[in-house]
């Protein structure tokens, strides 16, 4: 137990402000910059929480692996032989070298360079030079890596290095309905494509969390992309910000911190075919909301899914003002390879290291990561959009606030 | 072994092209710089696990066809393309130009290239090949494909690649 456990509720409760009559929310510029909170962070939150690890379809045949850090933990996720999915710690029983160095690939054995320990793919130890050497003691039996819990969520493989923590599930709450939601829209499945983007901002990973479902500031950080790449590329109008959000639904929290957004779709319609096929399958109302809505999902502590670019996106912190950010485009399985390339085009041309959205929205980060650093601690951040309204809007910030109420449970809590 | 006399005056002009174009994007000539691509023309950026992916079936990080390679070089002119405004001082060698193939007036060549880009107290670097299909347009050259093979397993050590590389 934490023995510091009322001085802690206390020290984390006193960065927020929040007055729900007012209307107001606001938090010290600490969340971002203070190195002790971002030391708790890896302990109460990326130790403890369900994290976003891969995706089944990067693991389909036996033998297929990846190697890959989650939570800050180095992971060899691998489908032993008899066609089950494990997740390993990537250290050696031995001395915890690496057993496995490349990024993905298919194995039967994995073998760690320092002194040529083997494991099988399922996990086991199956190679030991010189085994005469140990003792009675010594059971290469019970020598297998060490093997990290996981649960996979309709292709969604998750982590958490607790093991008292709530099943995946529970902990994942309604956004398990927004995430059927969205799955059910690839009738055959979806999959991962190569090539995820992998880059980084020296901005606190806090901050991507809000950005990716912060409207507010599509017209003013993303100008380029609405008022040049949308009407000279795309011969699309470029929104008013004033009516584009009308007929949205309000956002909101999903429990645990999760949250969603749901705004009309930008353009297209759905054919009718579809729509009476998925009216049928689904019901009126939610095959409506399905084809005509799209929705950005918010997974605490640290993954994204924007329906309408097709990213599911994590972020940790390797650092206060350092993070790495990832982007791995899910595609439905079965596509029209022209519609395919278009959401290709729509992924690329918004996100990633060289899109025309995603190195503005670095820019802005990192701009208030410096100023952040440079506040007083009590100069506060203002995260009170929409909080008296009735039905609050995309552009408003009641997902973030979502977000904030959590990590101060979370940060706080024994 | 390859008969290195052969295109050697070939290699000169594409070199000259090659400089007369790091020149234009280093000083932010960037209209000019469009204008050296042919109609159907592509600038990408392939995965850096895999160059050799096919653009239609994964995620590269830069793939332009010619109205994205014109919108790009007019959102960086603007003044609202954030990341690059201020705007990044870089300078670019060009080194190591090959001369792979020739077929009528289409070539096959190669360049190697290293960027240094400054802004805002922070110098990052972009290493890598170019892989290029010119294509002879009077006593110059076009690009028919300019494609980037950057040297590095992540962009984490960068962060982004706001500039034109």
């Amino acid at each position: 137990m934490d023995t510091l456990t009322p001085h802690r509720r206390h020290s984390v409760d006193a960065l927020f402000v929040e007055n729900q009559e007012a209307g107001i929310f606001r938090f010290s510029p600490k969340v971002y910059c203070d190195p002790e909170l971002f030391r708790d962070e890896q302990k109460r939150i990326f130790d403890r929480c369900w994290l976003y690890a891969g995706h089944e379809s990067e693991l389909a045949k036996p033998g297929d692996f990846l190697t890959r850090r989650v939570g800050g933990r180095p992971l060899l996720m691998v489908r032993g032989a008899d066609n089950r999915l494990r997740i390993f710690h990537n250290a050696c029983r031995h001395r915890g070298g690496a057993v496995c160095r490349e990024r993905s690939g298919n194995a039967k054995h994995f073998t760690c360079f320092y002194h040529y320990w083997t494991y099988d793919n399922d996990g086991k130890l199956s190679g030991v030079p010189d085994a005469a050497s140990y003792g009675p003691g010594f059971a290469p039996g019970e020598m297998g890596l060490y093997e990290v819990r996981h649960e996979s969520y309709r292709g969604w493989i998750f982590v958490c290095f607790s093991r008292d923590s709530m099943g995946l599930v529970e902990y994942l709450a309604e956004a398990r309905d927004l995430l059927d939601m969205i799955l059910d829209q690839d009738e055959g499945g979806s999959v991962i494509l190569p090539g995820a983007h992998e880059y980084s901002m020296r901005a606190n990973w806090k901050m991507l969390m809000e950005n990716t479902v912060d409207i507010y500031h599509l017209n003013s950080t993303h100008s380029r992309f609405m008022r040049d790449y949308l009407p000279n590329v795309l011969g699309l109008k470029t929104p008013d910000p004033r009516s584009a959000n009308d007929g949205a639904m309000s956002p909101r929290g999903l429990g645990n911190g999760h949250a969603v957004i749901e705004y009309r779709k930008f353009s297209g319609v759905a054919d009718e075919a579809k729509r009476k096929a998925w009216q049928a399958k689904f019901g009126v109302e939610r095959a409506n909301r399905m084809l005509d809505y799209t929705r950005t999902l918010v997974l605490f502590p640290n993954t994204l899914f924007i329906e309408q670019r097709r990213v599911i996106r994590t972020t940790f912190p390797t650092a206060p003002d350092q993070s790495e950010v990832t982007g791995y485009p899910l595609m439905p399985a079965v596509d029209d390879p022209v519609v395919r390339k278009q959401r290709l085009d729509i992924y690329l041309s918004f996100l990633g290291p060289a899109g025309f959205a995603t190195p503005d929205d670095n820019e802005v980060m990192e701009l208030i990561q410096k100023n952040c650093a440079g506040l007083p601690d009590d100069a506060m951040i203002d995260c009170s959009r929409g909080m008296t309204s009735e039905h609050p809007k995309p552009q408003d910030e009641a997902q973030m606030r979502a977000f904030w109420r959590q990590w101060r449970e979370t940060m706080g809590a024994a | 072994m390859a008969n290195f006399a052969e295109h050697a005056a070939l290699r000169a002009e594409i070199e000259a092209f090659l400089y007369e174009e790091a020149e234009l994007l280093d000083s932010w000539q960037l209209m000019e710089w469009a204008a050296l691509f042919t109609e159907d023309a592509i600038y990408q950026a392939p995965a850096l696990d895999d160059p050799t992916r096919d653009p239609g079936n994964s995620i590269f990080l830069i793939n332009d066809d010619l109205p994205r390679i014109q919108s790009r070089a007019r959102q960086l002119l603007g003044d609202t393309a954030w990341a690059e405004n201020p705007r990044s001082m870089t300078r670019r060698l060009i080194t190591n130009v090959r001369v792979i193939a020739v077929d009528g007036t289409v070539i096959r060549a190669t360049a190697n290239f290293f960027i240094q880009r400054s802004r805002m107290e922070r110098i990052v670097t972009y290493v890598g090949q170019y892989r290029y299909k010119l294509v002879r347009d009077g006593a110059s050259f076009k690009f028919a494909e300019r494609i980037v093979i950057l040297a590095q397993d992540t962009l984490r050590s960068q962060g982004v690649m706001s500039i034109i590389v």
